[in-house]
Protein backbone atom coordinates (compact mmCIF):
# COMPACT_ATOMS: atom_id res chain seq x y z
CA UNK A 1 0.00 0.00 0.00
CA UNK A 2 1.23 3.93 -1.05
CA UNK A 3 2.29 5.77 1.89
CA UNK A 4 0.73 8.64 0.06
CA UNK A 5 -2.68 6.81 0.53
CA UNK A 6 -2.34 5.67 4.16
CA UNK A 7 -1.31 9.55 4.42
CA UNK A 8 -4.47 10.64 2.97
CA UNK A 9 -6.62 8.20 4.41
CA UNK A 10 -5.66 8.95 7.72
CA UNK A 11 -5.79 13.02 7.14
CA UNK A 12 -9.42 12.33 6.14
CA UNK A 13 -10.60 9.86 8.94
CA UNK A 14 -10.71 7.40 6.75
CA UNK A 15 -10.88 3.94 7.90
CA UNK A 16 -9.15 1.24 5.36
CA UNK A 17 -8.75 -2.63 5.78
CA UNK A 18 -6.50 -4.47 2.80
CA UNK A 19 -7.21 -7.96 1.51
CA UNK A 20 -6.05 -10.09 -1.39
CA UNK A 21 -8.22 -12.10 -3.81
CA UNK A 22 -8.33 -15.33 -1.17
CA UNK A 23 -10.01 -12.96 1.63
CA UNK A 24 -6.99 -12.62 3.45
CA UNK A 25 -6.53 -9.27 4.95
CA UNK A 26 -3.04 -8.20 4.28
CA UNK A 27 -2.94 -4.32 5.95
CA UNK A 28 -5.50 -1.84 8.35
CA UNK A 29 -5.40 1.10 9.79
CA UNK A 30 -5.97 1.45 13.46
CA UNK A 31 -9.37 3.47 13.06
CA UNK A 32 -10.86 0.16 11.00
CA UNK A 33 -11.12 -1.06 14.61
CA UNK A 34 -13.83 0.85 15.96
CA UNK A 35 -16.16 -0.14 12.56
CA UNK A 36 -16.02 -3.50 12.26
CA UNK A 37 -18.07 -6.38 13.71
CA UNK A 38 -15.16 -8.50 15.59
CA UNK A 39 -12.33 -5.88 16.66
CA UNK A 40 -10.70 -8.62 18.69
CA UNK A 41 -10.09 -10.91 15.75
CA UNK A 42 -8.54 -8.28 13.33
CA UNK A 43 -4.99 -8.95 12.98
CA UNK A 44 -3.30 -10.00 9.54
CA UNK A 45 -3.74 -12.86 7.66
CA UNK A 46 -7.05 -13.77 9.05
CA UNK A 47 -10.18 -14.02 6.82
CA UNK A 48 -11.31 -10.46 5.76
CA UNK A 49 -14.96 -11.61 6.10
CA UNK A 50 -14.96 -12.72 9.45
CA UNK A 51 -14.36 -8.96 10.21
CA UNK A 52 -16.03 -7.09 7.59
CA UNK A 53 -20.13 -8.95 6.93
CA UNK A 54 -20.98 -6.50 4.18
CA UNK A 55 -18.35 -8.51 2.24
CA UNK A 56 -20.18 -11.92 2.32
CA UNK A 57 -22.25 -12.73 -0.08
CA UNK A 58 -20.44 -10.71 -2.71
CA UNK A 59 -17.41 -12.79 -3.08
CA UNK A 60 -18.05 -12.92 -7.16
CA UNK A 61 -19.00 -9.31 -7.38
CA UNK A 62 -15.29 -8.36 -5.79
CA UNK A 63 -13.20 -11.08 -8.06
CA UNK A 64 -15.06 -9.56 -11.26
CA UNK A 65 -13.67 -5.98 -10.29
CA UNK A 66 -10.11 -7.73 -10.17
CA UNK A 67 -10.61 -9.81 -13.56
CA UNK A 68 -12.04 -6.69 -15.12
CA UNK A 69 -15.33 -8.84 -15.61
CA UNK A 70 -17.49 -5.85 -14.97
CA UNK A 71 -17.53 -2.43 -16.01
CA UNK A 72 -17.99 -1.58 -12.51
CA UNK A 73 -14.46 -0.53 -10.77
CA UNK A 74 -16.05 0.04 -7.39
CA UNK A 75 -18.26 -1.95 -5.13
CA UNK A 76 -20.75 1.19 -3.18
CA UNK A 77 -22.48 0.35 0.25
CA UNK A 78 -24.15 3.75 1.31
CA UNK A 79 -25.57 4.37 4.41
CA UNK A 80 -24.54 1.79 7.01
CA UNK A 81 -25.50 1.72 10.31
CA UNK A 82 -23.23 0.41 13.06
CA UNK A 83 -23.58 1.40 16.80
CA UNK A 84 -25.70 4.57 15.93
CA UNK A 85 -23.61 5.45 13.14
CA UNK A 86 -23.53 5.92 9.48
CA UNK A 87 -21.00 4.64 7.57
CA UNK A 88 -19.94 4.15 3.64
CA UNK A 89 -17.96 1.61 2.30
CA UNK A 90 -16.12 1.17 -1.01
CA UNK A 91 -14.31 -1.49 -2.23
CA UNK A 92 -11.92 -1.46 -5.34
CA UNK A 93 -8.79 -2.66 -6.37
CA UNK A 94 -5.60 -1.37 -6.90
CA UNK A 95 -1.73 -3.01 -7.48
CA UNK A 96 0.28 -3.00 -4.36
CA UNK A 97 4.26 -1.90 -4.94
CA UNK A 98 5.17 -5.64 -5.63
CA UNK A 99 3.25 -5.20 -8.76
CA UNK A 100 0.14 -7.65 -7.14
CA UNK A 101 -3.52 -6.50 -7.67
CA UNK A 102 -5.16 -6.35 -4.20
CA UNK A 103 -8.52 -4.97 -2.77
CA UNK A 104 -9.18 -2.34 -0.61
CA UNK A 105 -12.04 -1.44 1.21
CA UNK A 106 -12.42 2.33 2.54
CA UNK A 107 -15.36 2.66 5.25
CA UNK A 108 -15.99 6.37 5.27
CA UNK A 109 -18.00 7.95 8.44
CA UNK A 110 -21.12 10.12 7.01
CA UNK A 111 -20.79 13.86 7.83
CA UNK A 112 -23.05 15.12 10.68
CA UNK A 113 -25.12 16.78 7.92
CA UNK A 114 -26.08 13.14 6.88
CA UNK A 115 -27.64 12.42 10.34
CA UNK A 116 -29.33 14.86 10.42
CA UNK A 117 -31.13 14.14 6.74
CA UNK A 118 -31.46 10.70 8.38
CA UNK A 119 -33.48 11.92 11.16
CA UNK A 120 -35.72 14.20 8.59
CA UNK A 121 -36.69 11.00 6.62
CA UNK A 122 -37.19 8.99 9.81
CA UNK A 123 -39.86 11.67 10.65
CA UNK A 124 -41.72 11.73 7.78
CA UNK A 125 -41.85 8.00 7.19
CA UNK A 126 -43.14 7.63 10.86
CA UNK A 127 -45.64 11.10 10.10
CA UNK A 128 -46.08 9.14 6.63
CA UNK A 129 -47.02 5.78 8.36
CA UNK A 130 -49.41 7.30 11.14
CA UNK A 131 -51.57 9.28 8.23
CA UNK A 132 -51.83 6.00 6.24
CA UNK A 133 -53.05 4.14 9.40
CA UNK A 134 -55.73 7.04 10.23
CA UNK A 135 -56.64 6.86 6.27
CA UNK A 136 -56.93 3.28 6.87
CA UNK A 137 -59.31 3.39 10.16
CA UNK A 138 -61.36 6.01 8.60
CA UNK A 139 -61.73 3.80 5.74
CA UNK A 140 -62.91 1.07 8.12
CA UNK A 141 -65.61 2.75 9.75
CA UNK A 142 -66.90 3.93 7.27
CA UNK A 143 -66.87 0.49 6.04
CA UNK A 144 -68.34 -0.76 9.42
CA UNK A 145 -71.37 1.82 9.32
CA UNK A 146 -72.67 0.69 5.76
CA UNK A 147 -71.72 -2.92 7.08
CA UNK A 148 -74.22 -2.61 9.79
CA UNK A 149 -77.07 -1.21 7.32
CA UNK A 150 -76.56 -3.32 4.02
CA UNK A 151 -76.13 -6.66 3.70
CA UNK A 152 -76.32 -7.69 -0.41
CA UNK A 153 -76.33 -11.11 -2.14
CA UNK A 154 -77.10 -12.44 -5.25
CA UNK A 155 -79.16 -15.69 -5.35
CA UNK A 156 -80.27 -18.23 -8.49
CA UNK A 157 -83.79 -18.97 -9.31
CA UNK A 158 -83.53 -21.32 -6.63
CA UNK A 159 -82.38 -19.53 -3.81
CA UNK A 160 -78.76 -20.54 -3.87
CA UNK A 161 -76.05 -17.88 -3.27
CA UNK A 162 -73.79 -16.37 -6.46
CA UNK A 163 -72.47 -13.50 -4.95
CA UNK A 164 -72.21 -11.61 -1.27
CA UNK A 165 -70.84 -8.36 -0.55
CA UNK A 166 -68.32 -7.62 2.30
CA UNK A 167 -71.27 -6.67 4.58
CA UNK A 168 -72.67 -10.05 4.15
CA UNK A 169 -69.05 -11.40 5.07
CA UNK A 170 -68.55 -9.45 7.82
CA UNK A 171 -72.23 -9.48 9.41
CA UNK A 172 -71.74 -13.95 9.71
CA UNK A 173 -67.85 -13.38 10.11
CA UNK A 174 -67.58 -15.70 7.36
CA UNK A 175 -65.51 -16.53 3.86
CA UNK A 176 -66.69 -15.99 0.63
CA UNK A 177 -66.05 -20.21 -0.04
CA UNK A 178 -68.24 -20.75 3.23
CA UNK A 179 -71.14 -18.44 1.70
CA UNK A 180 -71.16 -19.43 -2.27
CA UNK A 181 -73.76 -22.16 -2.92
CA UNK A 182 -75.20 -22.32 -0.04
CA UNK A 183 -79.14 -21.46 0.09
CA UNK A 184 -80.85 -18.36 1.86
CA UNK A 185 -82.27 -19.91 4.46
CA UNK A 186 -79.41 -21.55 5.66
CA UNK A 187 -78.59 -17.59 7.01
CA UNK A 188 -81.76 -16.30 6.65
CA UNK A 189 -85.24 -16.75 8.39
CA UNK A 190 -88.49 -15.43 6.56
CA UNK A 191 -92.43 -16.42 7.17
CA UNK A 192 -92.41 -16.96 2.86
CA UNK A 193 -89.07 -18.25 1.27
CA UNK A 194 -89.90 -17.88 -1.63
CA UNK A 195 -88.44 -14.86 -3.35
CA UNK A 196 -90.78 -13.29 -5.82
CA UNK A 197 -89.44 -10.48 -8.15
CA UNK A 198 -89.70 -6.81 -6.92
CA UNK A 199 -91.11 -7.49 -3.96
CA UNK A 200 -90.06 -7.22 -0.21
CA UNK A 201 -89.58 -9.49 2.72
CA UNK A 202 -88.72 -9.41 6.16
CA UNK A 203 -85.82 -11.32 6.82
CA UNK A 204 -84.33 -12.25 10.68
CA UNK A 205 -80.30 -13.12 11.39
CA UNK A 206 -78.14 -13.91 14.05
CA UNK A 207 -75.43 -11.69 14.23
CA UNK A 208 -71.79 -12.42 15.63
CA UNK A 209 -73.45 -11.72 19.52
CA UNK A 210 -76.43 -13.86 18.84
CA UNK A 211 -78.75 -11.19 18.99
CA UNK A 212 -81.77 -11.45 16.25
CA UNK A 213 -81.38 -8.82 13.47
CA UNK A 214 -84.64 -8.15 11.03
CA UNK A 215 -83.89 -6.93 7.58
CA UNK A 216 -86.19 -5.18 5.37
CA UNK A 217 -85.40 -6.99 2.04
CA UNK A 218 -85.75 -5.86 -1.79
CA UNK A 219 -85.92 -8.46 -4.13
CA UNK A 220 -84.45 -6.88 -7.63
CA UNK A 221 -84.61 -9.67 -10.60
CA UNK A 222 -81.62 -9.64 -12.74
CA UNK A 223 -83.00 -10.25 -16.49
CA UNK A 224 -81.00 -11.28 -19.63
CA UNK A 225 -83.32 -11.44 -22.75
CA UNK A 226 -85.82 -10.63 -20.86
CA UNK A 227 -85.58 -14.04 -18.74
CA UNK A 228 -84.89 -14.00 -14.95
CA UNK A 229 -81.85 -15.78 -14.05
CA UNK A 230 -80.91 -14.63 -10.76
CA UNK A 231 -82.34 -12.27 -7.96
CA UNK A 232 -79.99 -9.30 -6.04
CA UNK A 233 -81.63 -9.14 -2.98
CA UNK A 234 -80.92 -5.90 -0.66
CA UNK A 235 -81.21 -6.11 2.92
CA UNK A 236 -81.57 -2.83 5.22
CA UNK A 237 -80.99 -3.54 9.53
CA UNK A 238 -84.43 -2.57 10.16
CA UNK A 239 -83.79 -3.78 13.93
CA UNK A 240 -83.86 -0.15 15.34
CA UNK A 241 -87.78 -0.19 14.15
CA UNK A 242 -88.62 -2.99 16.42
CA UNK A 243 -86.88 -1.09 19.10
CA UNK A 244 -89.28 1.87 18.27
CA UNK A 245 -92.15 -0.55 18.06
CA UNK A 246 -91.75 -1.99 21.77
CA UNK A 247 -91.43 1.36 23.10
CA UNK A 248 -94.47 2.74 21.89
CA UNK A 249 -95.89 -0.63 23.13
CA UNK A 250 -94.27 -0.11 26.32
CA UNK A 251 -95.77 4.04 26.58
CA UNK A 252 -99.30 3.29 25.44
CA UNK A 253 -99.14 0.45 28.59
CA UNK A 254 -97.62 2.49 31.30
CA UNK A 255 -97.33 5.88 33.08
CA UNK A 256 -94.74 8.25 31.72
CA UNK A 257 -93.91 9.72 35.27
CA UNK A 258 -93.46 6.91 37.68
CA UNK A 259 -93.37 3.95 34.51
CA UNK A 260 -96.23 2.00 36.28
CA UNK A 261 -98.60 0.43 34.38
CA UNK A 262 -101.73 3.01 33.58
CA UNK A 263 -105.36 2.01 33.52
CA UNK A 264 -106.04 0.78 30.04
CA UNK A 265 -102.80 -1.70 30.98
CA UNK A 266 -104.32 -2.14 34.41
CA UNK A 267 -108.00 -3.12 33.36
CA UNK A 268 -106.36 -5.84 30.57
CA UNK A 269 -104.49 -7.24 34.02
CA UNK A 270 -107.43 -7.53 35.98
CA UNK A 271 -109.85 -8.79 33.38
CA UNK A 272 -107.17 -11.73 32.79
CA UNK A 273 -106.73 -12.13 36.10
CA UNK A 274 -110.84 -12.67 36.46
CA UNK A 275 -110.74 -15.57 33.60
CA UNK A 276 -107.35 -16.93 35.61
CA UNK A 277 -109.46 -16.70 39.03
CA UNK A 278 -112.35 -18.53 37.27
CA UNK A 279 -110.82 -21.58 36.17
CA UNK A 280 -108.97 -21.68 39.41
CA UNK A 281 -111.62 -21.06 41.53
CA UNK A 282 -109.03 -18.48 43.48
CA UNK A 283 -109.56 -15.06 45.18
CA UNK A 284 -108.25 -12.01 44.36
CA UNK A 285 -108.47 -7.89 45.37
CA UNK A 286 -107.79 -4.94 43.91
CA UNK A 287 -106.53 -2.20 46.11
CA UNK A 288 -107.71 1.65 45.42
CA UNK A 289 -105.61 3.78 46.92
CA UNK A 290 -106.15 7.49 46.85
CA UNK A 291 -103.30 10.34 48.91
CA UNK A 292 -104.54 12.83 51.31
CA UNK A 293 -103.69 16.21 51.19
CA UNK A 294 -101.80 16.00 47.75
CA UNK A 295 -102.65 19.71 46.48
CA UNK A 296 -100.89 21.46 49.46
CA UNK A 297 -97.81 19.29 48.85
CA UNK A 298 -97.73 21.27 45.24
CA UNK A 299 -99.04 24.13 46.57
CA UNK A 300 -96.13 24.69 49.27
CA UNK A 301 -93.32 22.50 47.77
CA UNK A 302 -93.99 23.30 43.91
CA UNK A 303 -94.93 20.59 41.59
CA UNK A 304 -91.83 19.51 41.45
CA UNK A 305 -92.17 18.38 44.60
CA UNK A 306 -95.44 16.27 43.95
CA UNK A 307 -93.88 14.58 41.05
CA UNK A 308 -91.21 13.21 43.10
CA UNK A 309 -93.84 12.27 45.52
CA UNK A 310 -95.75 10.68 43.41
CA UNK A 311 -92.50 8.45 41.86
CA UNK A 312 -91.74 8.15 45.48
CA UNK A 313 -95.25 6.27 46.22
CA UNK A 314 -94.64 4.35 42.92
CA UNK A 315 -91.54 2.78 44.61
CA UNK A 316 -92.34 2.01 47.92
CA UNK A 317 -95.77 0.33 46.58
CA UNK A 318 -93.86 -1.65 43.83
CA UNK A 319 -91.17 -2.73 46.53
CA UNK A 320 -94.15 -3.68 48.71
CA UNK A 321 -96.01 -6.06 46.77
CA UNK A 322 -95.20 -10.05 45.94
CA UNK A 323 -93.74 -10.77 42.51
CA UNK A 324 -97.33 -11.12 40.23
CA UNK A 325 -99.24 -8.58 42.20
CA UNK A 326 -99.69 -5.26 40.01
CA UNK A 327 -99.11 -1.32 41.16
CA UNK A 328 -100.62 0.97 38.43
CA UNK A 329 -101.11 4.61 38.64
CA UNK A 330 -104.46 5.48 37.40
CA UNK A 331 -104.81 9.18 37.78
CA UNK A 332 -103.59 11.81 39.22
CA UNK A 333 -102.74 10.86 42.82
CA UNK A 334 -104.57 7.14 42.41
CA UNK A 335 -103.12 4.14 42.64
CA UNK A 336 -104.28 0.33 42.31
CA UNK A 337 -102.92 -2.37 43.27
CA UNK A 338 -104.19 -5.65 41.99
CA UNK A 339 -103.24 -8.61 44.42
CA UNK A 340 -103.19 -11.87 42.90
CA UNK A 341 -104.22 -15.40 44.33
CA UNK A 342 -104.85 -14.55 47.98
CA UNK A 343 -105.50 -17.69 50.43
CA UNK A 344 -108.35 -15.89 52.98
CA UNK A 345 -110.12 -13.09 53.68
CA UNK A 346 -107.41 -12.85 56.41
CA UNK A 347 -104.40 -12.10 54.20
CA UNK A 348 -106.49 -9.04 52.84
CA UNK A 349 -106.47 -7.37 56.61
CA UNK A 350 -102.85 -8.42 57.03
CA UNK A 351 -102.19 -6.79 54.06
CA UNK A 352 -103.87 -3.49 54.75
CA UNK A 353 -103.00 -3.22 57.67
CA UNK A 354 -99.19 -3.09 56.37
CA UNK A 355 -99.69 -1.02 53.98
CA UNK A 356 -101.50 1.81 56.18
CA UNK A 357 -97.91 1.78 58.51
CA UNK A 358 -95.93 2.13 54.92
CA UNK A 359 -96.76 6.44 54.89
CA UNK A 360 -95.36 6.92 58.08
CA UNK A 361 -92.10 4.24 57.86
CA UNK A 362 -91.23 6.08 54.33
CA UNK A 363 -91.69 9.81 54.23
CA UNK A 364 -89.97 11.71 51.04
CA UNK A 365 -86.95 13.19 51.82
CA UNK A 366 -87.17 15.84 49.02
CA UNK A 367 -83.99 18.12 50.11
CA UNK A 368 -81.89 18.38 53.87
CA UNK A 369 -84.28 20.85 55.14
CA UNK A 370 -87.61 19.13 53.71
CA UNK A 371 -88.87 15.95 54.77
CA UNK A 372 -92.64 15.45 53.08
CA UNK A 373 -94.51 13.36 54.95
CA UNK A 374 -98.08 12.02 52.91
CA UNK A 375 -100.67 9.73 53.49
CA UNK A 376 -103.48 7.84 51.91
CA UNK A 377 -106.91 6.17 51.98
CA UNK A 378 -107.39 2.50 50.85
CA UNK A 379 -110.33 0.97 49.56
CA UNK A 380 -110.45 -2.86 48.72
CA UNK A 381 -112.38 -4.88 46.89
CA UNK A 382 -112.54 -8.73 46.62
CA UNK A 383 -113.09 -11.15 43.85
CA UNK A 384 -115.65 -13.26 43.73
CA UNK A 385 -117.45 -12.30 46.72
CA UNK A 386 -117.65 -8.25 46.40
CA UNK A 387 -118.24 -8.36 42.19
CA UNK A 388 -117.25 -10.19 39.32
CA UNK A 389 -116.24 -7.98 37.14
CA UNK A 390 -113.02 -5.35 36.71
CA UNK A 391 -116.04 -2.40 36.32
CA UNK A 392 -117.72 -3.30 39.23
CA UNK A 393 -114.50 -4.41 41.29
CA UNK A 394 -112.93 -0.90 40.90
CA UNK A 395 -116.51 0.84 41.39
CA UNK A 396 -116.29 -0.74 44.56
CA UNK A 397 -112.80 -0.35 45.86
CA UNK A 398 -113.50 3.34 44.73
CA UNK A 399 -116.52 3.95 47.09
CA UNK A 400 -114.56 2.37 50.18
CA UNK A 401 -111.87 3.88 49.36
CA UNK A 402 -113.90 6.92 49.65
CA UNK A 403 -115.92 6.16 52.71
CA UNK A 404 -112.20 5.89 54.49
CA UNK A 405 -111.09 9.05 53.25
CA UNK A 406 -114.17 10.72 55.31
CA UNK A 407 -113.47 9.30 58.04
CA UNK A 408 -110.02 9.88 58.55
CA UNK A 409 -109.73 13.87 57.31
CA UNK B 1 -20.21 -23.35 8.91
CA UNK B 2 -21.39 -21.97 5.73
CA UNK B 3 -22.87 -18.62 5.64
CA UNK B 4 -24.56 -16.25 3.62
CA UNK B 5 -26.52 -13.36 2.98
CA UNK B 6 -30.60 -12.63 3.08
CA UNK B 7 -32.24 -9.30 2.33
CA UNK B 8 -35.07 -8.17 3.91
CA UNK B 9 -37.06 -6.28 1.07
CA UNK B 10 -40.53 -4.22 1.59
CA UNK B 11 -42.28 -0.79 1.95
CA UNK B 12 -41.68 1.42 4.86
CA UNK B 13 -43.17 0.67 7.81
CA UNK B 14 -44.37 -3.40 7.62
CA UNK B 15 -42.13 -4.06 10.09
CA UNK B 16 -38.99 -5.42 8.58
CA UNK B 17 -36.69 -4.52 11.26
CA UNK B 18 -39.46 -6.11 13.88
CA UNK B 19 -39.19 -9.41 11.76
CA UNK B 20 -35.41 -9.20 12.17
CA UNK B 21 -35.10 -8.37 15.99
CA UNK B 22 -37.73 -10.72 16.76
CA UNK B 23 -35.52 -13.19 14.85
CA UNK B 24 -32.16 -12.90 16.39
CA UNK B 25 -32.81 -11.19 19.80
CA UNK B 26 -36.44 -12.36 20.66
CA UNK B 27 -37.02 -9.18 21.51
CA UNK B 28 -40.06 -6.44 20.42
CA UNK B 29 -40.55 -2.95 20.19
CA UNK B 30 -44.02 -0.77 19.96
CA UNK B 31 -41.88 2.15 18.96
CA UNK B 32 -41.83 2.67 15.04
CA UNK B 33 -38.01 3.94 13.92
CA UNK B 34 -37.81 3.62 10.12
CA UNK B 35 -34.60 2.08 9.09
CA UNK B 36 -32.38 4.73 7.23
CA UNK B 37 -29.83 3.04 5.28
CA UNK B 38 -28.94 -0.46 5.98
CA UNK B 39 -28.16 -2.68 8.93
CA UNK B 40 -26.72 -6.12 9.04
CA UNK B 41 -27.16 -8.44 11.91
CA UNK B 42 -25.59 -12.23 12.07
CA UNK B 43 -27.92 -15.11 13.52
CA UNK B 44 -25.63 -18.39 13.62
CA UNK B 45 -28.20 -21.09 12.55
CA UNK B 46 -27.52 -25.44 13.45
CA UNK B 47 -25.70 -25.69 9.98
CA UNK B 48 -25.15 -21.97 8.88
CA UNK B 49 -24.98 -18.37 9.88
CA UNK B 50 -27.15 -16.01 8.33
CA UNK B 51 -26.12 -12.53 7.37
CA UNK B 52 -29.39 -10.04 7.27
CA UNK B 53 -29.30 -7.32 5.77
CA UNK B 54 -32.30 -4.82 7.14
CA UNK B 55 -32.52 -2.38 4.29
CA UNK B 56 -34.70 0.86 4.08
CA UNK B 57 -38.13 0.23 2.73
CA UNK B 58 -39.31 1.17 -0.33
CA UNK B 59 -41.40 4.66 -0.33
CA UNK B 60 -43.13 6.95 -2.69
CA UNK B 61 -40.03 8.74 -2.80
CA UNK B 62 -37.61 7.21 -2.90
CA UNK B 63 -36.70 3.52 -4.10
CA UNK B 64 -35.05 0.39 -2.44
CA UNK B 65 -31.29 0.70 -3.46
CA UNK B 66 -30.81 -1.92 -5.50
CA UNK B 67 -26.51 -2.41 -4.45
CA UNK B 68 -27.84 -3.59 -1.18
CA UNK B 69 -29.47 -6.76 -2.85
CA UNK B 70 -25.80 -7.49 -4.29
CA UNK B 71 -24.95 -11.27 -3.66
CA UNK B 72 -27.98 -11.90 -1.50
CA UNK B 73 -28.70 -16.11 -1.56
CA UNK B 74 -32.47 -15.08 -0.71
CA UNK B 75 -35.11 -12.99 0.18
CA UNK B 76 -37.83 -12.46 2.51
CA UNK B 77 -40.23 -9.82 1.03
CA UNK B 78 -42.53 -8.26 4.10
CA UNK B 79 -46.18 -6.59 3.86
CA UNK B 80 -48.07 -5.19 6.46
CA UNK B 81 -51.29 -7.17 5.89
CA UNK B 82 -53.32 -4.89 7.60
CA UNK B 83 -51.96 -2.18 4.32
CA UNK B 84 -53.20 -3.61 1.32
CA UNK B 85 -51.08 -1.01 -0.57
CA UNK B 86 -48.25 -3.14 1.02
CA UNK B 87 -49.04 -6.19 -0.48
CA UNK B 88 -49.67 -5.06 -3.67
CA UNK B 89 -46.07 -3.48 -3.55
CA UNK B 90 -44.99 -7.64 -3.17
CA UNK B 91 -45.24 -7.94 -7.13
CA UNK B 92 -42.50 -5.19 -7.81
CA UNK B 93 -40.28 -6.62 -5.27
CA UNK B 94 -40.06 -9.55 -6.59
CA UNK B 95 -39.44 -8.36 -9.73
CA UNK B 96 -36.49 -5.96 -8.18
CA UNK B 97 -35.08 -9.10 -6.08
CA UNK B 98 -35.00 -11.13 -9.58
CA UNK B 99 -33.82 -8.26 -11.65
CA UNK B 100 -30.25 -8.46 -9.22
CA UNK B 101 -30.42 -12.21 -8.33
CA UNK B 102 -32.21 -13.88 -10.94
CA UNK B 103 -34.54 -17.19 -9.01
CA UNK B 104 -33.47 -16.35 -6.04
CA UNK B 105 -35.59 -18.42 -2.93
CA UNK B 106 -38.27 -15.72 -1.56
CA UNK B 107 -40.30 -16.08 1.53
CA UNK B 108 -43.07 -13.50 2.07
CA UNK B 109 -43.79 -12.38 5.61
CA UNK B 110 -47.53 -10.55 5.64
CA UNK B 111 -46.82 -8.97 9.26
CA UNK B 112 -48.48 -7.52 12.08
CA UNK B 113 -50.87 -10.62 11.70
CA UNK B 114 -51.71 -9.61 15.39
CA UNK B 115 -53.89 -7.11 14.15
CA UNK B 116 -57.30 -6.89 12.42
CA UNK B 117 -56.91 -7.30 8.49
CA UNK B 118 -59.22 -8.15 5.54
CA UNK B 119 -57.66 -10.00 3.48
CA UNK B 120 -58.89 -13.40 2.40
CA UNK B 121 -57.20 -16.86 2.50
CA UNK B 122 -57.62 -17.02 -1.08
CA UNK B 123 -56.03 -13.69 -1.75
CA UNK B 124 -53.43 -14.75 0.23
CA UNK B 125 -53.02 -17.94 -1.84
CA UNK B 126 -53.24 -15.83 -5.18
CA UNK B 127 -49.35 -14.37 -4.23
CA UNK B 128 -48.02 -17.75 -4.77
CA UNK B 129 -48.53 -17.44 -7.99
CA UNK B 130 -46.60 -13.83 -8.42
CA UNK B 131 -43.33 -16.29 -8.93
CA UNK B 132 -42.02 -19.95 -8.72
CA UNK B 133 -39.46 -18.46 -6.92
CA UNK B 134 -41.35 -17.83 -4.03
CA UNK B 135 -40.86 -20.47 -1.12
CA UNK B 136 -43.98 -20.02 1.26
CA UNK B 137 -46.46 -17.22 1.95
CA UNK B 138 -46.91 -16.63 6.27
CA UNK B 139 -48.75 -14.54 8.12
CA UNK B 140 -46.56 -13.38 10.92
CA UNK B 141 -46.04 -11.29 14.00
CA UNK B 142 -43.24 -9.77 15.09
CA UNK B 143 -45.27 -8.39 17.84
CA UNK B 144 -46.33 -12.28 19.21
CA UNK B 145 -43.42 -14.28 17.74
CA UNK B 146 -45.88 -15.76 15.22
CA UNK B 147 -44.34 -17.88 12.13
CA UNK B 148 -40.85 -15.46 12.77
CA UNK B 149 -38.57 -18.81 13.04
CA UNK B 150 -40.60 -20.82 10.40
CA UNK B 151 -40.06 -18.46 7.78
CA UNK B 152 -36.76 -17.56 8.41
CA UNK B 153 -36.55 -21.47 8.89
CA UNK B 154 -37.62 -22.79 5.93
CA UNK B 155 -35.49 -19.88 3.67
CA UNK B 156 -32.03 -21.18 5.79
CA UNK B 157 -33.14 -25.07 5.23
CA UNK B 158 -33.72 -24.12 1.40
CA UNK B 159 -30.27 -22.12 0.89
CA UNK B 160 -28.24 -24.80 2.83
CA UNK B 161 -29.89 -28.04 0.92
CA UNK B 162 -28.80 -26.06 -2.59
CA UNK B 163 -25.84 -24.15 -1.81
CA UNK B 164 -24.69 -27.48 -0.42
CA UNK B 165 -20.85 -27.35 0.37
CA UNK B 166 -19.97 -24.75 -1.94
CA UNK B 167 -20.18 -21.46 -0.29
CA UNK B 168 -18.03 -19.59 1.62
CA UNK B 169 -16.57 -20.56 4.88
CA UNK B 170 -15.99 -18.00 7.56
Amino acid sequence: MQNITKLICSKNKISYIVFNKEFQTLDYNNTIENIIDKPSSLKVGIDVREVMWEIIGIEENILALLNAQTEETIIHFPMILKENEYYDLDIETFISSKGEKLFIAYVIQRAKESLSYVSMIKEINKKTLLYESQIQNSKEQYCDLINQRLLNFNVDMDGFITLVNNAFLYFFDLSNEKIIGQHFSKFFKARDLNLNANATVIFNAKNLKDEVISFHANIIPVTKDSIIYENIIICQDITYLKQIEEELKFAAGHDSLTGLPNRSLLLEKIDNTIEISKKNHTLFCICFIDLNKFKPVNDNYGHHAGDMLLKHIAKILSDFVRKGDIVARIGGDEFIILFNSLNSKEDIDIMQERLNHLPKKHPLIYSKEDLIYFDFSIGIATYPDDANDTHSLIQIADKMMYRNKKSRV
Amino acid sequence: MLAYKVVMVGDFGVGKTSLVKRFIDNSFSEEYLSTIGVSISKKDLNNSTIMLWDIEGHTEFKPIFKQYLLGAKGFIIVADITRQNTIDSIKNHITLCHNVIPDAPICIALNKNDLDYNISDTDIEKLSTLSVSILNILKTSAKDGDAVNEIFGSLDEFIVKSLGTTSCKT
